[in-house]
């Protein structure tokens, strides 16, 4: 089961590369500030290829160049919603303010590249399956530019992580541990962190793959550990069966699970915007005052995307699938909570 | 704005190669015509000889089963096809009853199912509004059927063209790389591009109902102005051609800017006007995902229906059908995808989330 959680970030850096590629991302707004966001990304696939097996090479490939455009447009707009919250967070507090972001279940995610580059007072903790992270590591120290970038050659032996390719320096830290395990995520954050400091948490597709109750576990302990937080979280939701006859997240469930074994235990739970948000606000062991905004990132497309940014996107590829990209979107939230 | 990711890499011309996505097809393969399909085209129609119906049979036959022909036998095909093709109006007249059908986009086994519930042709006629290939698995088997059942029985079916019957679409939404992926070579998609060019852009059932794939165009006003272009010709960028193919009906009044890139938005006014003009009770279209299957807009002035059930096996929505008959009494048959006894009710590939 892990192995298959893990290979969904196969998939997520595929869409990533397509976007870039494609050019939906870097957003020349959100992003105007990361520094050779292309470069970053290729780089990285670039040295990830020779440590890959031949066939995850194929298959990266081959679904590189099956991308629609509506995939393109659904990695943009989970791209830049998680990175606009995260900007005017950290535009907002970082100047005056040591911030630490955490990112569970990291991946492949390469953020903390242009936030170590953009903000001097931040600390970054990637988050993930020690396999994972160590692919990760190897790829980091293999290529001359992350090197270079992250400072590896001072880097600070953990003890602890005795032997192992997971790379510790002074803000960047990769944490492996099991999402699931909340006592021993919550042990190590409270190693790598300052819990009385603010903390941004990312979960970008990650909660929908743990059972109902580690996911709900996580998110009570993490919040009655720190201080003070701002969760950023991008999901699928399944869509209301009964009352809208959505078909959406049964059809997804069922997709995954016979294609590739794929669980997505709390989709059809928390099916929509309210029943997601609800994980945050029913938190109910501590007196901490939670606010939750959430959207649907259909709702984010319409609302937050300018129309001169509408404009550039139209015209990089043919969208012939409109109602399509709608509920698609539609089926996926960007949630913010602070305490 | 895309200066910016230009200038970006001295690396980036390194990584050309693997991530270029564009594909850089040869100035012959996009010439239309290169496929020699309609090289000895007749004269005048050609009917058909008992072995040509015993030849076509045995295709229908076989593609029913969901094989493929091979790239000999699509040749033959579409040769046949030119010949049938040709001589079709910009607006076809077709006659009641009929049965109308939306986008089927390669998604073969609820073509399968649409037939069981609209009933089989040629007892049944069909007018099919375009969107054959892309997207679904089975596009080439998809096109091969109906265009085999076209000329087997030219009058009792109709294909018209949808913007994915297009050489520069084929190569973003799937059909292309079916081709390269089923034959090994880009021939058969080069012969059903070219075939495509030959494709009726619009129909006209008994005088009242306009059919098209996409909808209206600015620079349309009558359908005989429909009758005046030149149709044989790859799916232009911009004007009316592109426009019946691409456009869209929309709650804001007038004409809009698509959001597709290509075709317009047009309002109520503009459909009354239309069908006024033309003394149509209705415009029939396809084009557009909807929930149910179909949708009306307009104030029943348009109808949108579509016939792929849960389209890319993922978005969940009905598929419908609409018959008319003799007396112009419209039904709406809805229908689910299809359920193949011995398979899994989804398909082997998955498709596309974000994860």
């Amino acid at each position: 089961m892990e192995k298959i959680v893990q290979n969904t970030d196969h998939d997520a850096l595929t869409c990533k590369l397509s976007a870039i590629s494609t050019r939906y991302i870097p957003c020349p707004l959100v992003h105007k500030d990361y520094f050779n966001y292309n470069d970053i990304y290729l780089s990285y696939y670039q040295t990830l290829k020779t440590l890959l097996s031949r066939r995850d090479q194929g298959s990266i490939n081959r679904a590189l160049r099956n991308s629609y455009p509506v995939m393109n447009y659904g990695t943009y707009l989970r791209t830049v919603s998680i990175d606009s919250l995260l900007n005017s967070y950290l535009d907002e507090r970082v100047s005056n303010e040591y911030i630490q972001v955490v990112n569970l279940g990291c991946g492949s995610d390469l953020r903390f590249v242009h936030l170590l580059n953009n903000f001097k007072n931040i600390k970054y903790i990637d988050v993930d399956f020690k396999d994972a992270l160590e692919l990760k590591g190897k790829v980091l120290r293999t290529n001359l530019k992350f090197k270079q970038a992250l400072k590896l050659d001072t880097e600070i032996m953990d003890k602890t992580e005795n032997g192992s390719q997971l790379i510790h320096t002074e803000n960047y830290v990769m944490m492996e541990g099991d999402l699931k395990d909340t006592s021993d995520i919550i042990t190590k954050l409270s190693r790598y962190t300052d819990t009385n400091a603010k903390t941004v948490f990312i979960t970008e597709c990650a909660l929908c793959y743990l059972p109902d109750i580690a996911a709900q576990r996580l998110i009570d302990k993490i919040i009655d550990t720190f201080d003070s937080g701002y969760w950023i979280s991008y999901d699928p939701i399944g869509g209301n069966q009964e009352k809208d006859k959505d078909r959406f997240g049964k059809i997804m469930q069922d997709n995954l699970k016979s294609s590739r074994d794929l669980e997505l235990p709390t989709l059809l739970k928390y099916f929509s915007e309210d029943l997601y948000s609800s994980r945050f606000t029913q938190h109910t062991n501590s007196s901490k005052k939670i606010t939750v905004n959430i959207k649907n990132l259909w709702e984010f497309y319409l609302q937050s995307i300018n129309d001169n940014e509408k404009k550039r996107l139209q015209k990089l590829q043919f969208l012939d699938e409109i109602e399509e990209l709608k509920i698609m979107q539609s089926h996926y939230i960007i949630l913010n909570a602070q305490w | 704005m895309s200066t910016e990711v230009d200038v970006d890499v001295p690396m980036q011309d390194a990584e050309q190669s693997d991530l270029d996505l564009e594909l850089e097809l040869e100035d012959e393969l996009m010439k239309p015509g290169s496929s020699g399909i309609a090289d000895h085209k007749s004269a005048e129609p050609v009917k058909l000889t008992t072995t040509s119906i015993g030849q076509l049979d045995a295709w229908i036959e076989k593609l029913v089963k969901c094989e493929v022909l091979s790239e000999d036998e699509v040749a033959r095909l579409c040769k046949m096809a030119v010949d049938v093709l040709q001589f079709e109006e910009n607006v076809q007249p077709v006659n009641v009853p009929v049965t109308i059908c939306g986008d089927v986009h390669g998604q073969f086994h609820d073509l399968i199912e649409l037939f069981k519930i609209g009933g089989p042709c040629p007892d049944t006629n069909y007018l099919f509004m375009g969107d054959y290939v892309d997207r679904g698995y089975y596009s080439v088997e998809t096109v091969s059927y109906l265009v085999a059942m076209k000329v087997r029985y030219p009058s009792r079916i109709t294909i018209l063209r949808g913007n994915h019957e297009s050489r520069q679409i084929t190569q973003v939404y799937g059909f292309y790389d079916e081709c390269l992926r089923k034959y090994g070579s880009a021939s058969v998609w080069k012969m059903f591009t070219d075939l495509f060019d030959y494709f009726p852009i619009t129909a006209l059932v008994d005088n009242q109902i306009f059919c098209l794939h996409g909808g209206l165009s600015p620079m349309i006003e009558t359908v005989d102005q429909v009758r005046d272009l030149n149709r044989i010709q790859e799916v232009p960028h911009e004007g009316p051609m592109c426009d019946l193919l691409w456009s869209d009906p929309d709650d804001r009044g007038g004409w809009g800017i698509s959001p597709r890139g290509a075709g317009f938005t047009f309002g109520q006014d503009i459909s009354e006007q239309f069908n006024h003009t033309n003394n149509l009770s209705l415009i029939a279209r396809a084009h557009q995902l909807v929930m149910e299957g179909f949708s009306w807009s307009h104030q029943q002035n348009v109808i949108t229906i579509f016939s792929a059930p849960n389209y890319c096996y993922r978005c969940g929505n009905q598929a419908a059908i609409m018959e008319v008959d003799e007396n112009h009494n419209r039904q709406l048959l809805q229908y689910d995808p299809s359920i193949r006894p011995g398979e899994p009710t989804v398909t082997r590939k998955t498709p596309d989330y974000f994860l």
